[in-house]
């Protein structure tokens, strides 16, 4: 005696299949630039793993604040703020940017080499210079967060603290155009030279390493070489001194006098230029050679 | 839309036509033809005998120097991208980032094959249930033994409702029991799930229980394609096992002018007509034996892939 | 369930564990371990995380039983180096030389065991595993299945009396499961010790091994499996049966003592029963009664897998 079916339906809750929207290929690279970006910066990661990379964005951030805070709460006892070549092209600012490369740029590139989830990215629909681009978007994304907010906030301070905000926006102008163009070329450059180090290894600490030893080595011999040494043709080997090229650039962007190599024994400099004209072919190479590194590898 | 499920004839799901490819010296494909229908195929052959190759070749990842290919309808060379969009593929070796969580990884995998991001995080939680890991979904990945390890890896192919997925040694490492619910899982994506799957292992009774056809290659040839019920022929044979020893009973078959053999504690019975059934019957009464296990010998998938293994022209590279 | 261990069985024993207890802090891997192993092969079996791998590093000495003792023909086998002249072990893990060869890497533990003709016997030991073809090639260039085999190799080349393998068959194809099942086999015949650890079932099976089954800690069964499965006697028995009447037959078994359940399907009969003998027996003749032909008769839950699900369930 079965009851009346009245309302009652039995709904197969089983697997559905999926009749949705399918987004296209190039979808696929958005969606690793986020995922790069997000783990960089170690969100939906456990807390250790975001200490590092916010640490180093809010040391620049504080550098700026502490800096103008100082000068403004003691005009006469404290310096002024740096000006804006002088930020961007600071040892300092430039270690800053090289530790965040050599901390990140394994993390996005060596994990996925180690633990050979490359296969299951190639077997998706992306292809390899998608992944090898997106992963160098990525970091270059996080980068330009480092270059462009500490000066922008800079600016925006001095506009504040000075007599008129807006004549102060009206007169620096070129500065701000300066700033935001210094900023895309190093966040680039070391983006660049980051991840095609990494790209040669599995492991993280021996990619961060070699990234720091890059950049050491080659600001040994740059400066060992160009200046110390006499042969002919030896202070074009100052430009291995891969430190020094944004600190170069960001000068002649901002239209400043060169500056005479003092320690040089034979006088000769480079011309500001040179040094644009180097940063461009090394990040253009490294992007290369990333690229080709990635077509080669096992997938 | 996929043309399977709009209501069209069935068509097959991948076609090969004389697929060569070679890598310095080693030909690793030559000139090889297949058709895989619906359902479950498994993929069989020795080591070295181009299954890996052909798998890359199915999921455009490798041109092929000759031939060609249609994939769920598309061609590979030309859309690869297409079709990988279309296809799941769990990889043999280990392949998960231990550091993101089960769900976030499948979600993530689902984005990469096509999927908006809102459906992608409903289907991961889905497909994770699918694959009994729901409760475990938000732990990372590298705390999960090796079971709920293969379960992600599946889970990742059959997030976006992927046309056919390539299955490689899917129950590697698994214990019986979860050997047993991996397979279970497989023949419910085939069944219930309506999904192809190309399954490759070394482990026949693997494909045995959950193939409805096989490839057989060597040396990168097909040696042989079919589907089980075909290629699974009944022998001449009938095997005998006895709870007392087999001699009574073989003697008793004998004298009733029946061919018999025996082969360690079997006796193989030589069947000419379903009358020999009645005689092992009558010979058992006689002798008062009793029969523990009584069956015409189908030819196993063992004997049908050495048979094709035999057949090949060219010794196997490794 | 261990088989009572018999004296003679004891004099042939290669390896001994009594009363073996491991425990890491308050999580116990194995509990009070009895068992002894001797010639032939021995097949070690359980799930995943129930103590067989700890119970096998504990068998070649690597590491230390909490409580227990494990001998190992006849000696303790921890921290004792000569012994290892005597043992071959095939560890699951993959870390080989990727610069060596084939043939040197099996060399290189030819002469680490001092063999006084090193050559000889690594060409020896690469000809069982096959893959004297591809012994000058790089490690690193070996597919899974030959690196499997090339670290059997090694452990076999010194000529062992006692062999570990765990997993020894992952990543061989069906051929070369084939024969490596032979080469064990032989082996065993030969009178040396052989203990698999393995989660292939069917191929264990085939191998006609004894068994020693390990869950949750503890040794669930020892010996044959065909003779486990008959001291199940609790565990009723479904046999299938293939007839022209399944009807008629069902209805000659109800009768029978040991009938616990009669499944119909077509001409398909299942038969659950706590009698299996008086079955087999019984089949024959209530067939010839009623005219009726057997075509087949199968045991649902007499192979390895059954007994193992059973054991460990």
């Amino acid at each position: 005696m079965n009851p009346p079916a009245g309302d009652a339906r039995i709904i197969d809750r089983g697997y559905q299949h999926y009749d949705g929207v399918r987004l296209g290929p190039g979808n696929g690279f958005w969606v690793m630039l986020r995922a790069g970006m997000e783990r960089g910066m170690g969100i939906r990661r456990p807390f250790r793993t975001k200490i590092l990379p916010w640490l180093l964005v809010l040391t620049a951030i504080a550098a700026v604040l502490i800096s103008v805070g100082s000068h403004e709460a003691n005009p006469a006892g404290a310096a002024a703020p740096p000006t804006y070549p002088q930020f961007l092209g600071s040892r300092a600012f430039g270690l800053l940017l090289a530790l965040f490369a050599a901390l990140v740029a394994p993390d996005l590139l060596c994990p996925d080499r180690r633990e050979r989830v490359l296969t299951l990215y190639f077997a998706a629909p992306i292809t390899r210079p998608h992944y090898a681009l997106a992963r160098l978007a990525s970091l270059c994304g996080l980068l330009l967060g480092l270059t462009l907010v500490p000066p922008l906030l800079l600016f925006v301070s001095n506009a504040l603290f000075s007599d008129s905000a807006v004549g102060y926006v009206q007169d620096h102008l070129p500065d701000l155009g300066h700033l935001v163009s210094a900023g895309l070329l190093m966040a680039l450059f070391y983006g660049a030279i980051g991840c095609v180090v990494a790209g040669f290894s599995d492991r993280r600490a021996v990619a961060t390493g070699s990234i720091i030893g890059v950049l050491l080595v080659t600001g040994f011999a740059g400066t060992v070489i160009g200046e110390g040494l006499t042969f002919a043709g030896h202070q074009w080997f100052v430009l291995l001194d891969l430190q020094e090229l944004p600190a170069r650039v960001v000068r002649w962007l901002f239209g400043l006098p060169p500056i005479a190599d003092s320690q040089a024994l034979t006088p000769g400099t480079l011309a500001d230029w040179t040094y644009l004209m180097a940063l461009a072919v090394i990040t253009i190479v490294s992007v290369a050679t990333l690229l080709w590194r990635y077509q080669r590898t096992e997938g | 839309m996929h043309p399977e499920r709009s209501g069209l004839a069935p068509e097959p799901v991948i076609v090969a036509s004389r697929l060569s490819k070679q890598f310095g010296r080693v030909r690793a494909l030559r000139d090889a033809s297949l058709t895989i229908g619906q359902g479950c195929t498994g993929l069989l052959g020795a080591n070295g005998a181009g299954k890996s190759t052909l798998i890359k070749v199915v999921l455009g990842l490798l041109t092929p120097d000759g031939g060609e290919a249609r994939v769920a309808g598309l061609d590979p060379v030309k859309q690869p991208l297409a079709l990988r969009a279309l296809v799941g593929y769990m990889p043999e070796h280990d392949c998960l980032p231990s550091d993101w969580l089960a769900q976030d990884f499948v979600r993530y995998m689902g984005q990469l094959h096509g999927l908006p991001r809102r459906a992608a995080i409903q289907r991961a939680n889905d497909t994770l249930y699918h694959v009994g890991l729901g409760e475990e979904r938000f732990r990372a990945i590298g705390g999960f033994s090796t079971g709920m390890k293969q379960r992600v890896k599946l889970a990742q192919a059959l997030v976006h409702d992927p046309t056919i997925m390539l299955l490689d040694e899917p129950t590697n490492g698994l214990d019986p029991a979860g050997r047993d619910e991996m397979l279970d899982l497989i023949a419910r994506i085939t069944h219930r799930m309506g999904i192809h799957v190309l399954l490759s292992s070394h482990l026949l009774a693997d494909v045995e229980r959950v193939a409805g056809s096989v490839v057989i290659m060597a040396n990168g040839e097909i040696m042989l394609q079919g589907s089980l019920a075909d290629l699974m022929t009944a022998t001449a044979q009938v095997i005998v096992r006895t709870h007392e020893p087999p001699t009574a009973l073989q003697r008793a078959l004998e004298r009733r002018g029946y061919t018999v053999r025996l082969d360690e504690r079997d006796l193989r019975v030589a069947f000419e007509s379903p009358e020999v059934y009645d005689a092992i019957r009558d010979a058992a009464v006689e002798t008062a034996t009793g029969i523990v296990y009584l069956k015409r010998r189908v030819r196993t998938l063992e004997d049908i892939y050495l048979a094709g293994q035999d057949s090949a022209s060219v010794p196997a590279a490794s | 369930m261990a088989l009572p261990v018999d004296p003679p069985a004891l004099a042939k024993a290669t390896i001994e564990v009594e009363g073996v207890s491991k425990w890491y802090g308050d999580k116990v891997a194995v509990s009070d371990l009895s068992f002894t192993v001797g010639p032939g092969v021995t097949a070690l079996l359980g799930p995943n995380g129930a103590g067989k791998s700890t119970t096998l590093k504990m068998l070649t000495g690597q590491l230390r039983p909490s409580q227990g003792r494990v001998r190992v023909l006849g000696r303790p086998v921890i921290d004792n180096p000569s012994l290892y002249r005597r043992i071959g072990l095939v560890p699951e893990q993959e870390e080989l030389y990727p610069f060596l060869s084939g043939r040197e890497f099996v060399e290189l533990a030819a002469r680490l065991h001092r063999l006084p003709r090193p050559r000889a016997a690594a060409r020896a030991a690469l000809a069982t595993v096959d893959l004297l073809d591809a012994q000058d090639r790089k490690l690193r260039g070996y597919s899974k299945g030959m690196r499997q085999r090339v670290k059997i190799a090694q452990a076999l080349v010194h000529d062992p009396e006692i062999l570990f393998l765990d997993e020894p068959l992952t990543g061989a194809d069906p051929r070369q499961r084939l024969a490596l099942m032979e080469v064990f086999e032989r082996m065993g015949g030969a009178g040396r010790t052989v203990l698999i650890s393995s989660h292939i079932l069917s191929e264990v099976e085939r191998m006609g091994v004894t068994v020693l089954v390990i869950a949750r800690g503890k040794l669930a069964a020892e010996g044959d499996f065909h003779q486990i499965r008959a001291l199940m006697d609790e565990h009723p028995r479904r046999v299938r049966v293939q007839s022209t009447n399944s009807r008629v037959l069902a209805a000659a078994l109800v009768g029978m003592a040991g009938t616990r359940g009669l499944e119909i399907d077509g001409e398909t009969l299942v038969v659950e029963t706590t009698a299996a003998l008086e079955l087999y027996h019984a089949l024959p003749w209530a067939a010839q009664q009623g005219g009726i032909r057997l075509q087949e008769i199968t045991g649902l839950d007499d192979d390895l897998e059954s007994v193992f699900r059973y054991l460990v369930g």
